[in-house]
This record gives structure tokens, C-alpha cells and sequence, in this order.
């Protein structure tokens, strides 16, 4: 029989079982694989003590202060009235209350000299502000940016 | 005595202090798997937290599809991988190392190779145990993860597998070479003509 390979002496000594019959007539008379299979089924042994590392005593301690730090923290609840209120009252300043036709003018005035070619995509976009979907849009962006901000201004409170 | 689905149903609702049983119950895993990861031993203790913070943050989600050891042990190995990606350390570094690091050390004592039937336990010779340590950090963290969670926590493959993400094929290969490069590197302190 050739010499036991690496890794079956490695399955013999994990199992700490007697080798089967094959490799333990081999192990008789080979004098090398039964040093190597020796040394596995110690190193086996010492690994299953290889592990000292403990954390201090007070570990659960500062695991629990830090969760009850998280829990206090009414963050949650206050992003989302921030948001709500922005919704509810940001939304309809910014559709009804403020004079968008500023952008319209823009938008005439830059596309003027645009050629004919080009004219269709003009009235899309003119037609996009008229409709009050740009604005929407935009009204969406302010408010994202508002929520970014109030999450801020919570998480540094 | 309270099971862990027991505790954990209490702690989803609402009883948040007897997580500290978890915890309790639970360190000294979550430490042997972040320590195997990570080799400074300053984030060690932080990296834990943020692993409980997290088994806290989410037991509500754990449906007991598999024993609460292996769930947290897989918040603590993809917490700790994380940590390794910032750092952008490989979960595989250092695999392949020359022998001559190795060699540099002082031989172990003698007779430990060429009498194995002998007093000279590997195990009770706290010199022997210190370099097997030593030999030990010095492989790639997911070998020495493997290592630790199979012969110090006794996971099975299954488990271990399901912890680290990898096949039992895989998991399998990875402990098999991390026990032969142990193998080859402390023997290298002793004459090699013993080997013969």
C-alpha cells in the first residue's frame, strides 16, 4: 500500500476513531505515516483549546447600555412627522404659492433660437412646466432635500 | 430552563432586558469569530457590539429556520467581513506564505515529532501551545474562522458552511489545507530528516 494520504490521516484523526483496516496494517509497518497520523491527532487536540480570547467582563454591560442608548433615540418617529409635514404643507406652497413662470420665460427665451427642427421638443418641455409635472417634480427634489436635511439636524441633535 | 425561542419571543416582544441572556450566552462565539477575522485586537470588542446591535436590530426576522448560533455566528463573520472590506484586507491573505518566516523561530523542543506516544503532549506544553497560536494567526482569516468555529465551537460542516457562505465542499478544503500548512510550518522547526 502507498503511504496514507494527508488527507485521510486528517478524517482519522478528526473522528479520533481507529483507522479502518487498510490503513491500520499500512500504520504497522510505516513508521512515518503513523508519526504523521500521531501528529495530526495532537495537533486535533490542541486546536479544540485554541480558543482563549474572551472579552472583558463587562461586555453584556455595555452591549445592553448601548442598546438602550439606540432605543431612547426617538429618531424614528421624528424623521417621519418631519417628513409628513413636509409633504403636507411644502407640497402645496410650492405648486400653488410661488410664481413658476419664471422658468417658463427661461425656457422660451433659451430655446428661441433653436431651429424648427427642434421646435417639438421645445413644446414638450414647455408644455412639461405649463402642466405643472416639472414643478411636481422639483416639489419632490425640495422635499428630499428638506428630509435630508431634518435627518441631519436629528442624528446631531 | 428558558430555550432560545422562548427568550427570543419574549425579547420581539418588548422585553428588551433579557437580551443580556443572549448576549451572555453568546460572547465568547461572537468573539472567537470576530478575533479569527479581524487581527487588531483594538476593534475586536467594538466589532462585537455592533455584531449584537445587530442580532438585537433584527431577531424579529429570525424564524428559527436554523439553531440562533449559527444565525448570530453569521452576523458576526459578515460584520467582521465587512470591517475587512473597509480595510480592504482579503479573507484569504497570507495563504500561500513561505516557509521562510517559519524557519526563523527557534526549534521547538525535542522529541515532540519523533516520540509521539511520549509525555510530550502538544497540549499541555504551554510553549508548544503558544507557538501553535502563533502559527495559528498567522493563517488567512477565513482558515483560522474555519478552524476555531469546528474544533473550539464544534459546529458541524452544515453549520459552518451556512455561517462563512461557502459550500461544505469548500469549507471542507479550506480546513483541511489550514491543518496541513499548521502541520508543515511546526514541523518546520524540527529537523526535516526526522520526516523521512
Amino acid at each position: 500500500m502507498t503511504h496514507v494520504s494527508d488527507e485521510q490521516m486528517q478524517e482519522i484523526a478528526e473522528r479520533g476513531e481507529q483507522a479502518p483496516s487498510d490503513i491500520h496494517e499500512h500504520l504497522i509497518h510505516c513508521e512515518r505515516c503513523r508519526r504523521e497520523l500521531s501528529f495530526y491527532r495532537r495537533l486535533v487536540g490542541a486546536l479544540s483549546t485554541a480558543g482563549s480570547e474572551t472579552l472583558s467582563p463587562a461586555f453584556a454591560g455595555h452591549v445592553m447600555e448601548r442598546i438602550d442608548r439606540e432605543r431612547s433615540k426617538p429618531f424614528d418617529y421624528l424623521e417621519w412627522t418631519l417628513l409628513f409635514v413636509i409633504l403636507v404643507v411644502g407640497a402645496p406652497v410650492l405648486l400653488y404659492y410661488v410664481d413658476w413662470s419664471f422658468l417658463t420665460d427661461s425656457l422660451n427665451q433659451y430655446t428661441a433660437d433653436w431651429g424648427e427642427w427642434r421646435s417639438s421638443f421645445r413644446d414638450i418641455l414647455i408644455t412639461l412646466v405649463d402642466s405643472k409635472a416639472y414643478l411636481l417634480v422639483m416639489a419632490l427634489l425640495i422635499m428630499a432635500g428638506f428630509d435630508r436635511v431634518g435627518k441631519l439636524l436629528l442624528r446631531n441633535r | 430552563m428558558e430555550s432560545d425561542k422562548d427568550i427570543v419571543n419574549r425579547i420581539v416582544q418588548g422585553d428588551g432586558s433579557s437580551f443580556e441572556k443572549i448576549v451572555r450566552d453568546y460572547q465568547r462565539l461572537v468573539c472567537h469569530v470576530v478575533s479569527r477575522m479581524l487581527s487588531n485586537p483594538s476593534d475586536i470588542e467594538d466589532i462585537c457590539q455592533e455584531v449584537f446591535l445587530k442580532v438585537f436590530q433584527n431577531l424579529h426576522r429570525f424564524e428559527f429556520n436554523s439553531k440562533l448560533s449559527t444565525w448570530i455566528a453569521r452576523i458576526a463573520f459578515n460584520t467582521a467581513l465587512n470591517h475587512l472590506d473597509k480595510k480592504k484586507a482579503s479573507l484569504y491573505a497570507d495563504a500561500f506564505e513561505t516557509q521562510d518566516d517559519a524557519r526563523e523561530e527557534p526549534p521547538l523542543a525535542e522529541g515532540v515529532w519523533t516520540t509521539p506516544a511520549s509525555t510530550d503532549d502538544i497540549v499541555a506544553d504551554w510553549d508548544t501551545r503558544e507557538r501553535l497560536m502563533r502559527e495559528i494567526d498567522r493563517l488567512p482569516p477565513a482558515y483560522r474562522t474555519a478552524l476555531t468555529l469546528f474544533h473550539v465551537e464544534e459546529l458541524s460542516y452544515d453549520e459552518i458552511a451556512s455561517v462563512m457562505n461557502m459550500s461544505v465542499g469548500t469549507l471542507k478544503s479550506n480546513i483541511f489545507r489550514a491543518r496541513k500548512i499548521l502541520k508543515e510550518r511546526l514541523l518546520a522547526k524540527y529537523s526535516e530528516e526526522e520526516l523521512r
